[in-house]
């Protein structure tokens, strides 16, 4: 190529490529500043002419969508980000779980606060502050504590828990339930019977007695004998010397560990080492009611603290898998607790829990503590199929996976009704890691609740809100994106001081300005000298 | 510590409460006779008026003179049945007209209630609890006698708390009844205490 040529071609080209310079931004031209929900803003912000900076004024950690959003725009533009706050005063970290009608359940949450200080937590449904209780921080700055709520109606609960301005929030799906129905199984009568059976009707439950007087009299139903009978129960209590011949036992084993009931053991009994509670019993001094431990499960009530002797059994080695609910003030266990296959047991050794009632006139108390023994039993996977989702609630646009448990190996069937739609098949897959589970998936695409059933039985429901959970890490990434960009993460009243600050140090609009005259002079400057050495070689 | 059934009398202030001391001794033989219940050999007493009542769920009180209950045994008793236990309470004058009778039906009315003290029906389950009186409460042979007021009273009478028997009056004079040395059970040609069997299966399981 000749020189003139060569030169023409450098000239066109840079005159090609100036308009693409020219779309380079002179100056910032705007600064977004983005709500933490801001997400149009957001892609906007990302897919368009990309602002001078970027700023997110909200404090609330990102969730996951927000967070890939502003990767994208933070490698276009210097992104200023708020920290976030000190964490929430309040935060629910367990709503009641398969909740019940009638059935007693818990809200558990950690409140924050000063090490010592004394708050009041509120438990809020709807407009109405339904419960209250004064919590104590401990020296970690924080306190776990619950709340027990008895739901009286089917269908979607919220609730609120509230402390120091702050609230939080918890849903569940309440089913409809009847009120339990328990087989009481005693030996001769005693008073420890007589009362839980009165404490237990006071609470709702419909109470069937199966008692032996002597003499081959008997009171109220015969013993079950077969499975099927013995289903119509939800819970089995088994009194102080109830009889459990061999076969009786077997028979209650399989009514727990396939059936899904509830069995409670009441002191020495040999079903105590058959359902894998403890080794055995032996009889403790008289127990002092107010030198008790109790760890029961939130949606329990202890019995209260009293100055009462009662008769008493301390479990002795208790089997894996099962939780101590009360011990004695040296640590014995008295109580114990644990699933047995698809149902649960639980072993009583404070055998005189009625002195609480008439004693100490704890009418209430003797009452819940009863109630609450049968409705943690009863929750077993009575059900032939069981649902279960890795929440009760969660953001729409989130894929839901959840297991289904069966008895065969056939995948049951299982629909799902979105909020507002006739109910359509869910796919089943089966779990070869475990035999009669399968897994399916479903993707919420609009706000409410969503219910899986099997034929008539509602299995579970889901709640999907407009609302996004915080993303894994959001803050540390948060403030690493932030820190890559050029930008800051900094307090939120911070933010404008460094937008003031950033405007005229990182502003790049005179460099580009400059850059773009020289493209101009450089083009002139080659366009004179192919135009001299044209002439000089005497071309036209 | 023992779970064993413990027979309790009742002492008050006014009145002679320990009007038939062989009450208990009968009434726990019999029930250890006739049931696989595990009963304390022993009956005990306890002052109405003291925290003590409320260790024995079931309590028997009677007398012949008036009984007038001060404070401490009137908040007592009526705690008692609120909480759950059951109050057996027979007039042993067999006298409707008598000084315990007209004294501890005014008390249980002014504790409970002019309308709380009601006709026991006879089909009532106290009758079925484990022997069967089709024919209502069993006639004492103080009644035969023409003891008292002269009269066989049908039917016993009943302060219910939740669908149970909180109070158990009677004017049929058990007490008397009831009230001999345990030698002499084998001269009676029924065993006249099975009605207290009922009595305390009943409390011992409604």
């Amino acid at each position: 190529m000749s020189v003139p040529a060569a030169l023409r071609a450098a000239v066109l080209a840079l005159l090609i490529a100036l308009p693409f310079f020219a779309q380079r931004p002179s100056r910032p031209a705007e600064v977004a500043r983005l709500g933490g929900g801001d997400l149009r803003a957001l892609l906007s912000a990302a897919l368009d002419t990309p602002p001078g900076a970027v700023v997110r004024t909200e404090t609330s950690p990102p969730a996951p969508v927000e967070l890939a959003l502003l990767e994208a725009v933070s490698a276009r533009a210097p992104l200023g980000v708020a920290l976030p706050e000190a964490p929430p005063a309040v935060r629910v970290i367990a709503a009641p779980d398969r909740a019940r009608v009638g059935r007693w359940g818990a809200i558990a949450f950690v409140v924050r606060g000063e090490p010592g200080e004394s708050l009041s937590v509120t438990l809020s449904a709807g407009e109405s502050v339904v419960d209250s209780l004064g919590v104590a921080i401990g020296p970690a700055g924080e306190t776990a504590a619950a709340f027990r709520v008895r739901p009286a109606r089917a269908g979607w609960h919220e609730w609120s828990v509230g402390a120091r301005g702050a609230s939080a929030s918890a849903g569940a799906w309440v089913a409809a339930a009847r009120p339990p129905r328990v087989l009481l199984a005693t030996g001769a009568p005693e008073w420890e019977s007589r009362f839980a059976a009165r404490a237990l009707e006071e609470a709702g439950v419909t109470v069937v007695t199966s008692q032996l007087l002597g003499r081959g009299l008997e009171i109220g139903e015969p013993f079950p004998q077969t499975r099927e009978a013995l289903r119509s129960y939800d819970v089995v209590v088994l009194a102080a010397g109830a009889p459990l011949p061999p076969a009786r036992l077997a028979l209650l084993e399989r009514y727990a560990g396939e059936d899904g009931g509830g069995i409670l053991v009441a002191g020495a009994s040999a079903a105590l080492p058959a359902l894998g509670i403890a080794e055995r019993s032996r009889s403790a001094r008289a127990l002092r009611g107010d030198a008790l431990q109790w760890m029961l499960p939130a949606e329990m009530v202890a019995l209260p603290t009293a100055a009462i002797l009662s008769d008493g059994q301390v479990l002795e080695g208790l089997r894996p898998g099962a939780i101590a609910g009360a011990a004695t003030a040296d640590g014995a266990p008295l109580v114990a607790l644990r699933a047995h296959g698809r149902g649960r047991v639980a072993a009583v050794g404070v055998l005189e829990s009625w002195r609480w009632r008439m004693e100490e006139g704890r009418l209430g108390q003797h009452r819940d503590y009863w109630s609450g023994l049968v409705d943690w039993l009863s929750s077993g996977l009575r059900d032939p199929v069981i649902a279960r989702l890795p929440a009760p609630e969660g953001a729409v646009g989130i894929p839901i996976e959840l297991t289904v448990h069966a008895g065969g190996a056939t995948a049951p069937s299982l629909r799902l009704a979105r909020p507002g739609r006739a109910a359509e098949p869910l796919a089943l897959v089966g779990d070869r890691s475990e035999p009669g589970a399968f897994r399916a998936a479903f993707l919420p695409v609009d706000t409410g609740v969503h219910l899986l059933s099997s034929g008539d039985s509602l299995l579970a429901a889901y709640r999907a809100t407009g609302s996004l959970a915080p993303a894994p890490e959001a803050a540390a990434n948060l403030s690493l994106l932030a820190s890559r960009s050029g930008g800051a993460a900094l307090p939120r009243d911070s933010l404008a001081a460094w937008l003031a600050a950033w405007r005229p140090a990182e502003g790049g609009g005179a460099g580009d300005e400059r850059r773009l005259l020289a493209l101009v002079a450089l083009a002139a400057l080659l366009a004179a000298a192919e135009w001299a050495v044209r002439r000089s070689r005497g071309l036209r | 510590m023992s779970a064993a059934f413990v027979f309790a009398t009742a002492r008050y202030q006014s009145g002679d409460w320990d009007s038939a001391p062989l009450v208990p001794a009968n009434l726990v033989h019999s029930l250890a006779q006739y049931t696989d219940i595990e009963v304390a050999p022993e009956g005990v007493v306890v002052d109405l008026g003291s925290p003590q009542l409320f260790r024995h769920p079931f309590v028997f009180l009677t007398g012949h003179l008036p009984v007038r209950f001060d404070a401490a045994e009137s908040r007592n008793v009526r705690a008692f049945v609120e909480r759950g236990g059951l109050l057996f309470i027979d007039d042993h004058n067999h006298d409707i007209d008598g000084a315990f009778h007209r004294s501890a039906t005014l008390e249980l009315h002014r504790l409970f209630g002019a309308a709380a003290l009601q006709p026991l029906p006879k089909e009532h389950e106290l009758y079925r609890s484990f022997f069967v009186f089709e024919d209502g409460p069993p006639t004492t042979s103080h009644e035969l006698n023409g003891w008292g007021d002269g009269l066989v009273h049908r039917e016993l009478y009943a302060v219910s708390f939740g669908g149970r028997i909180g109070v158990l009056y009677s004017n049929k004079d058990y007490a008397s009844e009831w009230n001999y040395h345990a030698v002499n059970k084998r001269f009676l040609g029924t065993d006249n205490t099975r009605f207290g069997v009922n009595v305390l299966v009943y409390a011992l399981t409604r």
